[in-house]
């Protein structure tokens, strides 16, 4: 035997710290052997209701707790496509979403802007809230960037990153793969261990790190405590809770866990990669929690060149409905959130989601409980870029209830009514059960409305009632700046026309052409996506009372989410995705 | 109220958990590197060790059945996760997660560490019994069904291994 050796075997072993907490509390339920049922024992009844009374009333006093195990994910959307650009770093600081990007500076998006703050761009930024500032370090110097001035100020310059708030006068940084402490009115500093990516918990006084892919907690006494395998540690606002990322086989997810380290859970549900099986769909990094609420955020990237998104995932202790089972499956296949609408899927397949034609919205009708169970049905609206294209599908979501959620284990296409020019002449049928029937063409339509001679019938859709069907008349001319697009309903059943509003082309939007059309669930308000120039643009119109409500440059709206549509806007590279309420203008961001 | 005969089979029961959780403990800890896989393995491990506990004739041989206890349930749990490989690959994926020292160490001890990522299958199991769960060479002959003199001779082997890793790992060969 080599006695050095197994003297420092024995040495490592006296290393792995026991959980004395977790001990004792296994310990006390072997002292608990009963001989009968203990609810059958009559004091036990009172005992239990004095118990259920305290409870409710210490509770009702106090903010609850939920362990990080009984959190369901509420929401997923990425509502942030970085596009050509590279986030170095983002944090989201007294409500606000401050992103720093590669070369440009450091932008603020908050209630509808992204506005761009400061040119100085950041390596790293803290997501602890502290009235002080946030906390970021570029080129290894610390800077506290104040909220209201949006002025950064150097604090120190060293080789730092990931500073920290451990208190309005002391931080911690990262420095050459350890974790310092820096006392701010001196600018000393003093080393605290190996590590990097430091997060405090103020109430806890523990400081949650990444040592060689694991995450650690440490504690007020200095004792260490390996949590998890995984790495890019973020501690959430309240403190409760805190997230990491963790590979597993090749295959990386985020995952949630709370400080006291009672209880896990994977945040997302990433698949592995069907051709290259040792790694998943997506890669996830550098989550990042909500300054107010249990949401996080995290950054996604499905490999493919400029496909780096902002995820938001929302947390809740209340499970959802079937119903909104569904309505999240359809938002995720819309916005291309394949890893978030497979994992509300039984057997998911392969692909989900195509380029045409597409969703532009959906509306859940009904949920029926049939044994176990539960059958939601639910419309769903397709388009074809550019195209006399429109069908309406009622699916058949059957779910199954599982532990805390639901599973959508079938879906079948129940019925589905299309509008096409199927033979590319100008004549519209609407196809259904594979019978077609013809409804009108360009011939039929008012001459005076047509203008030109080179004209096409192009996006169109059908009001929710099926009464109408509101189309688009598309000029197409070599001459420049002069083609517009013309909307008309038609009525079914009167078989009438009727004009409802022509977009000229102007110096500011030139050669207009019609993207596609899509129609809310109340059939007041059409969404027009134009494309006119470079720039997409959207036109909202009142259809009862025709009428333009709003127009937004540089956009594009995505679908109808019941009466909001949710646009995506452009900022130079990037884009954001928000809600557009067109009744009240309210614009509301993720 | 309990009857003589189960208080002192219980009182028995508790005193080998205060006994043998720590060995326990980190045997599990060493082989699966994380916190909560741990506790509902060690829970699962004195579960099992509790209902069965009357029927042990040779108390003197508890902490060598409490340690196999804890080496099928180790194998179980991780079986039952779907994602991991079946067979003797179960055995390979927890031997190959290196454990976390939560305290800071010296160059020798991270040395070690990492020098044991390096040993075989067996000569990791040996060296956890062995070491991490402080068992006698006769305990780990009756869970690993092996000659006691063989055990003896590879921990021997594995332990002059370690000592060159740990050499190569600081530079000094």
């Amino acid at each position: 035997m080599d006695p050095e050796i197994e003297k420092q075997l024995r040495q490592l072993r006296n290393h792995i710290y026991i959980d004395e907490t977790f001990k004792q509390s296994l310990r006390k339920d072997f002292l608990k052997k009963r001989k009968k049922p203990i609810w059958k024992m009559p004091w036990v009844a009172v005992s239990a209701a004095a118990i259920v009374f305290l409870a409710i009333l210490i509770t009702s006093f106090q903010v609850e707790h939920t362990n990080a195990s009984s959190l369901n994910v509420a929401n997923s959307i990425s509502f942030f496509d970085v596009g050509e650009g590279e986030i170095t770093a983002y944090s989201h600081y007294q409500g606000n979403l401050y992103v720093s990007i590669k070369n440009k500076g450091i932008y603020l998006n908050s209630s509808g802007d992204f506005e761009k703050i400061t040119t100085l761009t950041a390596d790293s930024m803290n997501s602890s809230v502290n009235e002080e500032g946030l906390l970021l370090t570029n080129g290894g110097s610390i800077y506290i960037l104040h909220p209201t001035t949006k002025a950064a100020e150097e604090i120190k310059a060293g080789s730092y990153s990931h500073p920290a708030w451990k208190d309005s006068k002391t931080i911690f940084a990262e420095k050459n793969n350890t974790i310092v402490e820096i006392d701010l009115q001196t600018l000393k500093e003093k080393q605290v261990t190996e590590g990097t990516m430091p997060s405090y918990i103020k109430e806890e006084k523990k400081l949650v790190f990444a040592r060689d892919g694991a995450i650690i907690l440490r504690d007020r006494n200095g004792r260490e405590t390996k949590a998890d395998d995984g790495t890019d540690p973020a501690v959430s606002a309240q403190g409760g809770y805190f997230s990491y990322v963790k590979e597993e086989e090749g295959v990386e997810n985020v995952w949630i866990a709370d400080t006291d380290l009672k209880t896990r859970k994977k945040a997302t549900a990433n698949f592995v990669n069907a051709v290259e099986r040792t790694k998943g769909i997506y890669q996830y990094s550098l989550p990042v929690w909500h300054s107010a609420a249990n949401s996080l955020f995290v950054l996604k990237n499905n490999g493919q060149e400029n496909s780096v998104k902002l995820m938001k995932i929302s947390l809740s202790d209340k499970e959802l409905t079937a119903s909104a089972t569904v309505e999240r499956f359809l938002q995720a296949l819309i916005v291309r959130d394949d890893d978030y609408a497979k994992s509300m899927m039984d057997n998911p397949p392969e692909f989900l989601t195509y380029s045409n034609p597409y969703q532009i919205g959906f509306e859940v009708l009904n949920a029926k409980i049939d044994g176990d169970l539960t059958n939601v049905t639910a419309k769903v609206y397709w388009t074809y870029t550019a195209n006399p294209y429109y069908k309406i599908s009622a699916y058949e979501f059957e779910l199954v209830k599982k532990e805390h959620h639901y599973v959508i284990a079938k879906v079948t296409e129940k019925d589905a009514k299309e509008l096409a020019d199927l033979e590319n002449n100008g004549v519209i049928e609407m196809i259904k059960s594979d019978q077609k029937e013809k409804l009108f063409s360009i011939d039929d339509v008012p001459k005076e409305w047509l203008g030109r001679e080179n004209i096409r019938i192009s996006s169109l859709v059908m009001d929710p009632d099926g009464e109408k069907i509101i189309f688009s008349l598309q000029e197409m001319t070599e001459r420049p700046n002069l083609s517009g697009v013309t909307f008309i309903e038609y009525d079914l059943s009167a078989k009438t026309f009727k004009k409802l509003i022509r977009l000229d082309p102007e110096n500011s939007r030139n050669d207009i052409v019609i993207r596609h059309l899509s129609i809310d669930p109340s059939g007041q308000y059409i969404a027009a996506d134009l494309f006119s120039g470079e720039q997409p643009e959207v036109v909202i119109f009142d259809i009862k009372q025709v009428k333009q409500v709003a127009n937004m440059h540089g956009a594009a709206s995505v679908f109808w989410q019941g009466e909001q549509l949710i646009i995506e806007k452009w900022h130079e590279n990037q884009s954001t995705l928000y809600r557009f309420n067109p009744q009240t203008g309210e614009k509301k961001y993720f | 109220m309990l009857s003589v005969g189960e208080k002192h089979l219980k009182d028995e029961f508790i005193n080998i958990y205060d006994e043998f959780f720590d060995d326990v403990y980190r045997y599990v800890y060493v082989k699966t590197s994380n916190k909560w896989d741990t506790e509902d393995i060690v829970s699962e491990t004195f579960r099992k060790a509790f209902e069965k506990w009357d029927v042990l004739n040779d108390k003197t041989g508890a902490k060598s059945w409490l340690l196999a206890i804890a080496r099928n349930t180790v194998i179980d749990y991780y079986r039952r996760k779907k994602h991991l490989p079946m067979g003797d690959d179960v055995e390979f994926y927890l031997q190959s997660q290196p454990f976390e020292d939560p305290f800071e160490q010296s160059a020798d001890l991270d040395c070690l560490k990492q020098s044991l990522r390096h040993l075989s299958k067996e000569e990791y199991e040996i060296t956890n019994l062995r070491y991490f769960a402080g068992l006698k060479f006769k305990e780990m002959a009756a869970i690993l069904q092996k000659a006691e003199d063989s055990l003896r001779v590879k921990a021997n082997r594995l332990t002059k291994k370690l000592g060159k890793l740990v050499k190569k790992c600081l530079g000094e060969i």
